[in-house]
């Protein structure tokens, strides 16, 4: 797994972002995040902090495979801990 | 990463099983799963008529879907609640599920057994935490539909929600809970058999197969449910597994393998004055709270 590059490519939604260019954007319970250029979910997870355990990726209604750069889309993050 | 049983792209790793499995090949693999619980177990026979309590989450619709699949007779058990929007978006998920797939739906309400009132509601009224006001009523409801009807009861426990219990019953050596956490129970007078075909399933396994399968599953949460001790020590596990792949599974099974040691006696039973069903006391905790509240 490549090492995720610094803050740049993290970038929270009201920064506005670069518009012409592809993003993926991370859907995460209520919050937004972009990113720009390729990334993994693997990478996704690091940048957000998640453990792999806990939750899964699903773009366009499947599961992400977790190793497989994507350059633009929404990815939802479902977690997968219930209960109470 | 590829599929290690097809060669395909994966989109789930399991470490600890140390494979990768794509959609198809993990929806084949988690009912593999629940069949080798099932048989390993002794939890259900070909001809056991299975009633699935069902929640409109993952699990519990997921179970459905599996036991359904696997050719078991099935009915939906799904109880109201009571907790405002939260029990009407879970009902609509369960009413849709079963009518896509034709299938036949109890539903019990506990606004009908208490005069108009939900679990809120007799939270406050009754000062008791409302998680385990609910736990003690839908287990008294899913037992009483089950045994009336002559069903086997399945739930949608699965292996995190068992290790989790197991942690929390070890923390406290609490030696009853531990005699009776077993992934059957069997029937006896007033007590309707019950199993847990998911226990060797984990929650992620589960939330994979529901959206792999299209099962809408309701994701919101019971607004009660924050902050609970389960949610902790699931926490706990997941570091674990992280660092040490496997180590959930191996807590339960290995604790299945010495779980007789907890089991003694069993504690005498009378029936309810009130219901019939099984009590320690002169009334069951259901009957006495609807004595409580009528005064």
């Amino acid at each position: 797994m490549k090492p995720l590059e610094p803050v740049n490519r993290l970038l929270p939604r009201d920064t506005g972002g670069v518009k012409n260019s592809a993003m993926v954007v991370v859907l995460h319970g209520d919050k937004r995040f972009t990113f720009q250029g390729k990334i993994t979910g693997f990478e996704i997870l690091k940048a957000l902090g998640l453990r792999e355990e806990e939750v899964l990726l699903v773009k366009d209604g499947k599961l992400l495979p977790m190793d497989l750069p994507v350059e633009e889309g929404e990815i939802r993050v479902i977690p997968v801990i219930s209960g109470g | 990463m590829r599929c290690r049983m097809c060669g395909q792209r994966a989109v789930l790793r399991l470490k600890a099983y140390n494979i990768n499995l794509c959609q198809e090949c993990l929806k084949k693999f988690v009912r593999r799963r629940v069949q080798k619980a099932i048989r390993d177990y002794r939890l259900l026979k070909r001809d056991d008529r299975v009633l699935v309590a069902v929640s409109g989450g993952k699990d519990s619709l997921s179970l459905w879907d599996l036991l359904q699949g696997l050719g078991y007779r099935t009915k939906g058990l799904y109880i109201h609640l009571g907790i405002g929007e939260y029990s009407d978006r879970s009902e609509r998920a369960v009413l849709e599920f079963a009518r896509q797939r034709n299938l036949e739906v109890h539903i019990e309400r506990v606004r009908d057994h208490f005069d108009g009132l939900g679990i809120p509601e007799l939270s406050r009224l009754d000062h008791r935490p409302p998680c385990s006001l609910c736990g003690m009523i839908k287990r008294y409801l899913m037992n009483k539909v089950a045994y009336e009807g002559g069903w086997t009861l399945a739930t949608g426990h699965n292996l995190d929600d068992e290790a989790a219990a197991l942690l929390g019953n070890v923390l406290d050596w609490k030696e009853g809970y531990l005699a009776r956490q077993s992934p059957r129970l069997e029937p006896r007078e007033g007590f309707a058999a019950r199993v847990k075909p998911l226990v060797l399933c984990s929650e992620r396994e589960m939330a994979a197969y529901a959206i792999s399968s299209g099962i809408q599953y309701i994701l919101e949460e019971c607004p009660f449910s924050h902050g609970a001790t389960s949610l902790l020590y699931k926490d706990l596990l997941n570091q674990l597994e992280e660092h040490s792949p496997g180590s959930k599974l191996r807590f339960y099974q290995n604790f299945l393998k010495i779980a007789h040691l907890f089991r003694t006696e069993q504690v005498q039973l009378t029936p309810c004055q009130n219901c019939g069903y099984p009590t320690t006391g002169d009334l069951c905790n259901f009957c006495r709270l609807k004595e409580r509240l009528s005064r």
